[in-house]
């Protein structure tokens, strides 16, 4: 075959192909506009619909939420043990869903953040000190540009990030458990039409309040070539990043040295992002067979969590457990429910992995948000699961969970196509678990 | 709002316009949003069958229309002031397509299906098709915009954000390993 006929056939196969999307997806724009939901998803009502941040990489948080086309979601719950070896398959129950408990809403009432943006995503946590940084932006008004701020929080108080001028980044990434410390901030910028999305780690120097630049792929002029992959993770006096090739196939683990500023570079195959789980860091590889976790500094983790991480995602790190879902095959399962999400967790040290399988969970934003899983977004209504009860629950329209940061919940209550509206923080002992 | 001057026609589209085909009247109506609310209602069809294109998966290239106006949303409001918002949705529809592709946690859903494969009983348009998904995310780009959009080399730098030589070596290699695959399916034997 002469390269003429090739680019014959490929034309004409490109408009057939093309030729088969005749519809569109509706979209609505505005701070108004709520997060919809399938239509294909309707009778699971409350706990239909899917799930909620989703632009994430490898634990990091990246951008806004929306509705994704997800698997469709399992039914039931189970709590097992899993010993090191096979993992086992869980059975198909059904949970039941209640209303919010009123104590719940009072809690989420006074415990409001104060905020200067209407949009305010909470982009990673210090479970340690209580500190959680805030992606923030005021949406652009009719020809102008977004304001987008980055801001560090403890309790209801927060600081803006003294941040370069003239960046055009809309979002702002972070490892959701490994970008904030005493002295330094971690964080890159995203612009979606930029050379290349996600295009520069940064590291901000709290004390100074001067950045440096970890990565600009823009600066060197390799644009496209390949990209920055999850946010940059600070462990053991070093900054890590990973860098990916174009194909996918190359991935570079980068380093920084907080203290002398010397780099470092390490090959490792396939790597797409870094798992943090608090005395190390494991690289998260993606190829033909899936997702899986390769140990990469600090303390290793466990054989049997390393098996049972293969095919994970959303790696999470709540400062005590390393947490990932995946997803499985239930095999006596109707064909309108063929998929469960499983929650594994992990003590690093520990060979024991533990999972669950939650209803219809899938909280995706790279930020712990254990015991509390995001569930549902619909047009009408939100739900989150409570894994101390196992229990759904229907909560009013917007309600999100943003962190859990130690013994405190981060609420989002006000979800919408742009983002999270607001935050209320509350403690987890003023939200007693519901029962049915 | 001042109109803009469309980008000459390559030959397919300038047939296809000539023929009266839809394809054509879409690309020409393209360099003339300005407002977010009109590039979704004018050219969501045709910015869906690009992510449809490079991507290969109607439901994901959904999300990448989704997630790309949403973002052009939050970024500029409703007026979007670059000069081609349509170049510029398209450009960040294959940014997030290649963000997406090295995400580990993207949505696959397990199955015990085998994916299909390009095999002698398919039709040469599946053949092509699956081959076409296993090329670069960049390659696969520069083909559907080569050979679906007809843009010329220039164009589809601009779209990807690298130079003209980028673009005819992904577009060189892309075809050569298309070529080889279809040679082997045609000879019997596995490449």
């Amino acid at each position: 075959m002469n390269d003429t006929e090739l680019e014959g056939r490929l034309t004409a196969m490109l408009e057939r192909r093309a030729a088969e999307i005749t519809t569109v997806r509706p979209i609505r724009f505005g701070p108004s506009a709520e997060v919809g939901t399938r239509p294909s998803l309707a009778p699971y009502a409350v706990a239909a619909a899917v799930a909620a941040v989703l632009i994430a990489v490898g634990g990091t948080v990246v951008g806004i939420r929306t509705v994704h086309h997800d698997a469709a979601p399992p039914v039931g719950k189970q709590h097992t043990t899993l010993a090191p070896g096979p993992t086992p398959t869980p059975t198909a129950t059904r949970a039941c869903i209640v209303s919010m408990p009123q104590s719940w809403q009072r809690a989420i009432t006074a415990g409001t953040v104060p905020l200067d943006h209407p949009i305010n995503n909470v982009i990673s946590t210090n479970a340690s000190t209580g500190e959680y940084l805030v992606d923030q932006v005021r949406p652009a008004a009719a020809g102008g540009s977004a304001q987008v701020t980055l801001a560090i929080f403890h309790g209801k108080t927060g600081q803006d990030l003294a941040e370069p001028p003239g960046e055009q980044a809309i979002q702002r990434i972070a490892d959701g458990s490994a970008a904030i410390t005493a002295d330094w901030i971690a964080y890159g910028l995203h612009d979606p039409a930029g050379n290349s999305g996600y295009r520069k780690a940064m590291l901000y120097n709290r004390h100074t309040r001067q950045s440096i630049v970890l990565e600009d792929l823009d600066s060197i002029g390799s644009g496209p070539s390949g990209e920055l992959s999850g946010g940059p993770v600070l462990f053991d006096g070093k900054a890590f990043w990973v860098r990916g090739s174009a194909g996918g196939q190359g991935g570079v683990v980068k380093s920084y040295d907080l203290a002398s500023g010397a780099r470092n570079s390490t090959p490792v195959a396939a790597a797409v992002g870094l798992a943090y789980y608090g005395t190390g860091i494991a690289v998260v590889t993606e190829s033909d067979q899936g997702s899986a976790l390769v140990n990469y500094t600090g303390a290793a983790l466990a054989p049997a969590a390393l098996r049972a991480a293969a095919g994970g995602t959303y790696f999470t790190y709540d400062g005590s457990r390393l947490r990932w879902w995946n997803y499985t095959s239930i095999p006596d399962s109707s064909a309108a429910a063929p998929l469960a999400s499983i929650l594994y967790a992990n003590r690093p040290g520990n060979a024991q992995v533990t999972q669950q399988r939650v209803e219809m969970g899938s909280n995706m934003t790279g930020v712990s948000t254990w015991p509390l899983v995001e569930v549902a977004t619909s047009d009408t209504s939100s739900a989150i699961f409570d894994l101390r009860s196992n229990t759904l629950l229907a909560v009013p329209k917007g309600l999100n969970v943003q962190a859990v940061i130690g013994d405190q919940v981060l609420f989002g209550t006000g979800l919408t196509n742009l983002g999270n509206g607001g935050l209320s923080l509350v403690s987890l002992k003023d939200l007693p678990p519901a029962h049915c | 709002m001042k109109p803009q001057v469309a980008r000459p026609l390559a030959a397919l589209e300038q047939r296809n316009l000539e023929e009266g085909g839809e394809l054509a009247e879409i690309r020409l109506q393209s360099v003339s949003a300005q407002t977010l609310a009109d590039l979704a209602s004018v050219h969501g069809l045709e910015l869906t069958r690009f992510a449809y294109l490079i991507c290969g998966d109607r439901n994901r290239a959904d999300d990448l229309v989704q997630d790309v106006l949403l973002a052009m949303y939050r970024r500029f409001g409703s007026t979007v002031p670059v000069e081609n918002p349509l170049a510029y949705a398209r450009r960040a529809i294959v940014n997030a397509n290649v963000s997406w592709s090295r995400r580990p946690m993207r949505r696959e859903v397990p199955s015990d299906r085998l994916p299909d494969r390009a095999t002698e009983s398919s039709t040469p348009d599946d053949q092509l098709w699956q081959l076409l998904g296993t090329l670069g995310q960049r390659q696969r780009s520069v083909l559907v915009l080569r050979y679906y959009f007809g843009y010329p080399d220039a164009d589809i730098a601009e779209t990807l954000g690298c130079r003209r030589a980028t673009v005819r070596s992904l577009a060189a290699r892309a075809l050569a390993e298309l070529r080889g695959h279809l040679n082997a399916l045609d000879e019997g034997t596995p490449s």
